[in-house]
């Protein structure tokens, strides 16, 4: 039972950690704990549909909100990404570096290079396989081409000043990084113009209410402030799914020790024959004998709590600590959009492993009754006729 | 196709008169055999001028354009100022922008063939699909009768099996009269109608009775439009291959 | 030796039946039986003659399939288990051939487990258990574990346990069969010291001509039945 209690607590810090670092991974390096959209802008993104507010005053609204830890302001359009007779297709996302640094970490991804920076207009930042797309390397000049907000065949020529790799080929081969100014120029939308700001909170966790919070603040209509449930339901889906894993652990985890609980007791109640004859014999009603039973079994996953909590500590501290890396197996994998590193560090689940702990105790409890009741249904006159030894 | 580019396109339809499709409607393939007879050009030179609404403006462009068969095309832009010398070459399966404010050819690559060429509403793909037409489509004669005092016939072009399409149908008319065509409507693979195109204006350009504009609509926002306006054409005339080079895309002042 | 009125057991012709394959043996065959407050009664006959099972019977540990037994005047054959339980727990005390101890409990733990199942707070069990050690020569063997005992002060610590709850009966089924003669005879003295001082009721099957002479009544049972009774 103990032993069952540790690979629950084990396995649900890994699943705990995987949530966590799904949500961590997926909503830090891009997308943000939660955007501002106007309110017909998605899915469509039309570069028409910017965020009806001045750009100004709105950041500064945000920036002075408590619950706002970090907001960053973006354009994005779809355009061609080409240097010499190679093109391919590209998500243009304009940003402010600085801006960018308090809520996602982009930044942490470069692998050569920076982000642009507002100094530079010309500076482009791509993904690790849009460069090798393009044949290009830091340095090397970039053409983007966009539909423009007056019509025209918005082209530019850029020099790319940072290749990241997130480990999402989406990202990597697929985005290109402009300074804000620069995006909004190469798509003639004026400075004011920004069609999502990115925003950091305090905690992804409690994205959906702080979001509703802010939508109500901001009390503008034609503004939507979506936390990233809404902004990658693959996202919200896979934690939902992971969630389900826990419980299917859960149920694992509890036959093992209602199955092992049931077999101990069982042997336990043979053995003890005698013992439970001897009880009723003197007196002890069956009910009586059950509880006793049920009692011991609890104090059995009592203790059994306690070797696991003597035991498990140190491995999740493990666990948590340096995490289990599997980069000897794959240099990590991509879920529903969303990179996973190659080492999977674990979380407490101190909230998750009480709930366990006690479901466990009701769980060896049931299991201990059908043992508890051949106990109890040991007949007395046994004993003196020497049947019971 | 022998026409300049944007008639190609639409007529190639036509023109799809493929004897190697053994099952199309002899008819049909008579009259729309014809109507490319009157469309057709070796090769031609045009003036043309492109208005582009949409919803959220409008743009004129004016541009000179060179075809020679089905295959090679090249289209530079002459106004607005600030556009002059972009440039579209069209050879074979291949699609080239030349831009002058970054003196750099780009290639379109096939994931970009959908998006939009130049901000209108043709497409990319709309540049080159029409070789692929003439072997993809079934062609019947929907309606023969007269509409709105005009003798007309109404072509319906399904895609034969395993063609790989972009439309799920076309229908086209067609002017009994001058064999002139006067709409052509474009189906996705559900069945709804996409876009429209109208021609209109027919007149005689170097001898030859031809629409001089044509407007593109989309269905769903049938507020927005292209519109192509044939000022001058040139039939025949006399184009070297070499003339659809990378090198004439970036040339500044082709004549 | 005073008779009361009222008997601590009386059973009227019970009957126990065991099947054995297609073979059906009355263990008791038809026993009508009174037992007086204060008697020191024993049921003697040699194996297989019923008297474990009419003991059992008289300690409700069993059903009769006929007749019916009254302890205290309470008719346990319409009781249920835990009545019956009950009804042990509060009127009986059982001495086991083979001591029975648990185990895992002391000598004092042992001895006070009725008093704990009668829910006498801890501080009456001890003085109760403690003195019912001194009287019968446990003093100082309280905390030890059953197996740390010697045979007989096993079963002294069974004794106690058995008496410590002034049951209105205490049933001993060959409470010396697995001691030497010397234990033996230590231990009837107890018992018989208990019977005569605190007027303690005691029944015992025996096969021991040494332990019957002990009784002050004698019931001889053969193949189930009564054969004598004096």
């Amino acid at each position: 039972m103990a032993i069952g209690m540790i690979m629950l607590a084990f396995v649900l810090s890994i699943m705990a950690g995987m949530k966590r670092d799904m949500i961590n991974q997926g909503t830090s390096l891009l997308l943000g704990h939660m955007q501002i959209h106007a309110k017909d802008y998605r899915p469509d993104r039309s570069i028409y549909d910017a965020i009806p507010a001045g750009r100004s005053d709105l950041l500064g609204q945000l920036r002075g909100d408590p619950s706002v830890l970090g907001a960053a302001p973006r354009v994005s359009t779809f355009g061609l990404a080409s240097s010499g007779n190679k093109s391919i297709g590209v998500e243009i996302l304009g940003m402010e570096a600085a801006a960018e640094r308090n809520v996602t970490i982009l930044h942490e991804k470069l692998i050569e290079g920076s982000l642009p920076e507002p100094s530079e207009q010309s500076q482009i930042a791509i993904g690790e396989l849009a460069a090798k797309a393009l044949g290009v390397s830091l340095g090397g000049e970039v053409i983007l081409i966009a539909q423009a907000a007056d019509g025209s065949l918005g082209n530019d020529l850029f020099t790319v000043s940072g290749i990241f790799r997130s480990g999402l080929d989406l990202l990597d081969g697929g985005m290109a990084i402009l300074d804000l100014g620069a995006a909004q120029s190469l798509i003639a939308l004026p400075a004011e113009t920004i069609h999502e700001i990115a925003l950091r909170t305090a905690s992804p966790t409690d994205a959906k209410t702080v979001a509703s919070a802010l939508e109500r603040t901001l009390a503008n209509p034609a503004i939507e402030v979506s936390p990233w449930q809404t902004l990658t339901p693959e996202l919200s889906s896979w934690v939902a799914m992971s969630d389900s894993w826990s419980w299917i652990m859960y149920v694992i985890v509890f036959s093992l020790a209602a199955i092992s609980v049931l077999n101990t007791m069982l042997m336990a109640v043979f053995e003890r024959l005698r013992e439970f004859g001897v009880l009723a014999a003197i007196g002890m009603k069956p009910r009586s004998v059950v509880a006793l039973i049920v009692i011991e079994v609890t104090a059995l996953a009592g203790v059994s709590l306690l070797v696991a909590i003597a035991i498990g500590t140190p491995l999740l501290r493990r666990v948590v600590g340096k995490g289990i890396d599997l980069s000897s197996f794959s240099d990590g994998f991509s879920v529903t959009g969303v990179a996973v590193g190659p080492i999977i560090r674990g979380d407490w689940v101190f909230g998750d492993f009480a709930v366990g702990a006690a479901l466990l105790f009701v769980c060896a409890a049931l299991a201990g009754l059908y043992p508890a009741m051949r106990a109890a249904a040991v007949d007395p006159a046994r004993l003196t006729r020497g049947e019971i030894r | 196709m022998k026409f300049i580019i944007f008639l190609a396109l639409i007529v190639s339809t036509a023109s799809a008169a493929n004897p190697a499709v053994g099952s199309m409607d002899d008819r049909a393939k008579e009259i729309v055999d014809r109507v490319d007879q009157l469309m057709r050009g070796d090769s031609s030179r045009a003036d043309i001028r492109m208005e582009i609404q949409s919803k959220h403006w409008k743009r004129i462009l004016e541009a000179k354009a060179w075809s020679k068969g089905t295959e090679r095309a090249l289209i530079q832009i002459r106004k607005p100022v600030k556009e002059r010398g972009t440039a579209t070459l069209r050879a074979e399966e291949n699609i080239w922008n030349y831009l002058p404010k970054v003196e750099r050819v780009i290639k379109i690559p096939s994931s970009m063939m959908m998006g939009s060429w130049m901000g209108s509403h043709f497409t990319n793909d709309d540049l080159v699909k029409e070789s692929r037409m003439i072997t993809d489509y079934h062609i019947t004669i929907s309606f023969d009768g007269e509409r709105s005092g005009t003798k007309v016939w109404e072509f319906t072009m399904a895609p034969v099996e395993n063609a790989a399409v972009v439309w799920g149908k076309l229908v086209l008319e067609v002017r009994q009269e001058d064999y002139m065509p006067t709409w052509q409507r474009y189906y996705d693979e559900d069945g709804e109608m996409v876009r429209t195109m109208t021609f209109g204006d027919y007149r005689k350009l170097d001898d030859r009775l031809v629409p001089t504009l044509m407007e593109v609509r989309p269905t769903d926002t049938p507020e927005e439009y292209t519109r192509v306006i044939y000022q001058d054409i040139d039939f025949d005339v006399d184009l070297a291959d070499e003339f659809f080079s990378l090198r004439n895309l970036r040339a500044q002042r082709l004549d | 030796m005073t008779s009361h009125s009222k008997p601590a057991v009386r059973t009227d012709s019970v009957r126990k039946i065991f099947k054995s394959g297609d073979q059906t043996v009355a263990a008791v065959d038809g026993v009508t039986l009174e037992i007086h407050r204060g008697e020191f009664a024993a049921i003697a006959g040699p194996s297989g003659s019923g008297k474990t099972t009419l003991l059992n019977l008289i300690g409700a540990l069993d059903e009769p399939d006929e007749g019916k037994v009254w302890i205290d005047d309470t008719e346990i054959t319409t009781l249920s288990r835990g009545q019956r339980a009950d009804l042990r727990k509060d009127k009986i005390g059982f001495i086991f051939q083979s001591y029975n101890l648990i185990e895992v409990l002391s000598a004092l733990e042992n001895a006070e487990f009725v008093l704990l199942l009668q829910g006498v707070p801890p501080s009456e069990r001890r003085r109760r258990v403690t003195e019912m050690f001194k009287k019968i020569g446990l003093e100082g063997l309280e905390n030890r574990r059953p197996h740390q005992l010697s045979g007989g002060q096993q079963q002294r610590v069974a004794i106690a346990r058995a008496i410590v709850a002034s049951p209105s009966l205490v049933l001993a089924d060959e409470p010396t069969a697995n001691l030497d003669s010397a234990t033996g005879a230590a231990l009837l003295d107890v018992m018989q010291e208990l019977n005569q001082e605190i007027g303690t009721t005691f029944v015992f099957s025996t096969h021991d001509p040494r332990v019957m002479d002990r009784a002050s009544r004698l019931i001889r049972l053969v193949d189930g039945k009564i054969e004598d009774d004096h």
